[in-house]
């Protein structure tokens, strides 16, 4: 009786560890003009319990980290945050994302820093897959990529200590395709084959934006 | 003079981004809610009458938040004197003691912001106490209860930041009051990154028009500085150096400078 309960508690620890749930926030802040500002921002930010994957860009005003999901805030609540710091919010976005442990011992610590998320990324058909793919695991840390062309969704898995979000739709902007954070640059859109040219102005899906 | 333009030219065009707290203008962006700053830095300074000064200046910025921000100020004065030595062959015992404390407000009342810059424009009363030496020359205070309100508006880019400062001082001797025009121009000179390394240039002019004193011209009345200054920062932490040069100084009023050097730091906390 005793060996069944050991190894009902060594499977329920397992069970816990293998699967926890996160909220991966982005937003855009407007007003940061130099490093004291994301100072201030980022101090307002890396205290929150379980926050993970924190990262402030000054030149674009990107603002990414992920939180556990039960420690997780509302949109607004984020937006409220942003404000104490002295700057102005332009969108603060949410998406769930799954942080998966595959295996227990030795290469415990390496997988629990892989994280699957999926993005919202513009694009028409194959060439583009193709584009946005070899774009996505281009960028180190960037484990597995899959775009699929009916959703415009783009499954990424990464691990977050190497990469984040910010940086992988940096990478898919500038080979031409609109993420949700990241615009291409014109030029680089203008070049694309004819069958590429995916519509700008189309507006992403409902509860995407 | 040529060859500092050239280097800031030269500076200015390898991309430089964003820059940190100009160093004598008053900066125009709030720190935030539950943050505060606390600056302490040393002057050299030489004022009219052979009066030498040595002073520890301490201002913190005690309580505020993305609108508003209250902090105090207040300086102590190490071997202060009077060099007669040129016209006597004397030097008097230099002597130290506390310099006058002051209490500033500020309210930001304006707010531009775009992604990568700000605009951003702040009201600022300034309360000072007579609690500097003055039984003693030279003289550590100005022995007034003195108020000065200023406008304070500044435009910050990851380039560059511009920054200015218009104000009165009221004084209840006619002697002290006068208006105030400071303006700043900040160049850094690295990208900007996190953990923050940055070195910033500060181009600072500051002047004042006493329009009480009895000058027979207007320029009688007048005095402008220019003062160069580098700053590096590094994380919450900045180091900064400056330079006064007096470029128009007729009026000789207690506190008017003959030149003026100053190091210190300040940290964000």
């Amino acid at each position: 009786m005793r060996y069944i309960l050991s190894i009902l508690v060594v499977l329920l620890v397992i069970f816990q560890g293998n699967s926890q749930e996160s909220v991966a926030y982005t937003a855009k802040i407007k007003g940061m003009s130099c490093n004291y500002c994301t100072n201030s921002v980022n101090k307002k930010f890396k205290n929150l319990p379980g926050i993970s994957q924190l990262n402030i860009d000054l030149e674009t005003g990107m603002l990414s980290f992920v939180l556990p999901k039960e420690k997780s805030f509302t949109i607004e609540e984020i937006e409220e945050k942003i404000k104490k710091t002295g700057y102005t919010p332009v969108w603060v976005k949410a998406s769930e994302a799954e942080i998966g442990v595959k295996a227990m011992g030795k290469n415990m610590e390496e997988n629990n820093e892989l994280m699957t998320v999926s993005i919202f990324v513009k694009g028409n058909c194959g060439m583009c897959k193709d584009r946005i793919e070899e774009a996505t695991t281009k960028v180190k840390g960037v484990k597995e990529a899959n775009w699929d062309s009916e959703t415009q969704q783009l499954k990424v898995v990464f691990n977050d200590k190497k990469t984040s979000l910010v940086a992988i739709e940096k990478k898919i902007a500038s080979v031409g395709h609109d993420t949700e954070h990241e615009e291409a640059p014109d030029s680089v859109y203008n070049n694309l084959h004819g069958c590429c040219k995916y519509d700008r102005e189309a507006t992403m899906p409902a509860g995407k934006e | 003079m040529k060859n500092l333009i050239w280097i800031v030219f030269l500076m200015s065009s390898l991309g430089a981004t964003a820059q940190g707290p100009p160093i004598l203008v008053e900066k125009p962006i709030m720190l935030g809610q539950n943050r505060s700053e606390l600056r302490l830095f040393y002057r050299n300074e030489t004022r009219p009458n052979s009066k030498k000064y040595q002073s520890t200046n301490l201002f913190y910025d005690i309580v505020g938040n993305q609108f508003w921000s209250i902090g105090v100020a207040g300086s102590y004065y190490m071997n202060s004197y009077i060099n007669t030595y040129d016209l006597a062959n004397d030097k008097v015992e230099p002597y130290d003691g506390f310099g006058d404390m002051s209490i500033n407000l500020k309210y930001q009342f304006l707010r531009k912001d775009y992604v990568g810059k700000t605009y951003r424009m702040l009201g600022k009363i300034k309360q000072t106490f007579p609690t500097g030496d003055y039984k003693n020359d030279p003289y550590l205070g100005n022995n007034e209860y003195e108020t000065a309100v200023s406008i304070v508006g500044g435009y910050e880019s990851l380039k560059y930041g511009i920054l200015h400062e218009l104000g009165y001082n009221y004084s209840p001797t006619k002697e002290g009051r006068y208006l105030k025009f400071d303006l700043g121009f900040g160049l850094p000179l690295l990208k900007s990154k996190i953990p923050i390394r940055q070195i910033n240039l500060y181009f600072e002019y500051q002047s004042k028009y006493h329009p009480y004193d009895e000058g027979p011209t207007y320029f009688d009345n007048f005095e402008a500085y220019y003062t160069q200054s580098i700053q590096f920062a590094v994380g919450v932490f900045t180091f900064e150096a400056t330079y006064l040069w007096p470029l128009y100084r007729v009026h000789d009023g207690h506190f008017s400078k003959k030149e003026m050097f100053q190091i210190g730091s300040r940290m964000i906390l």
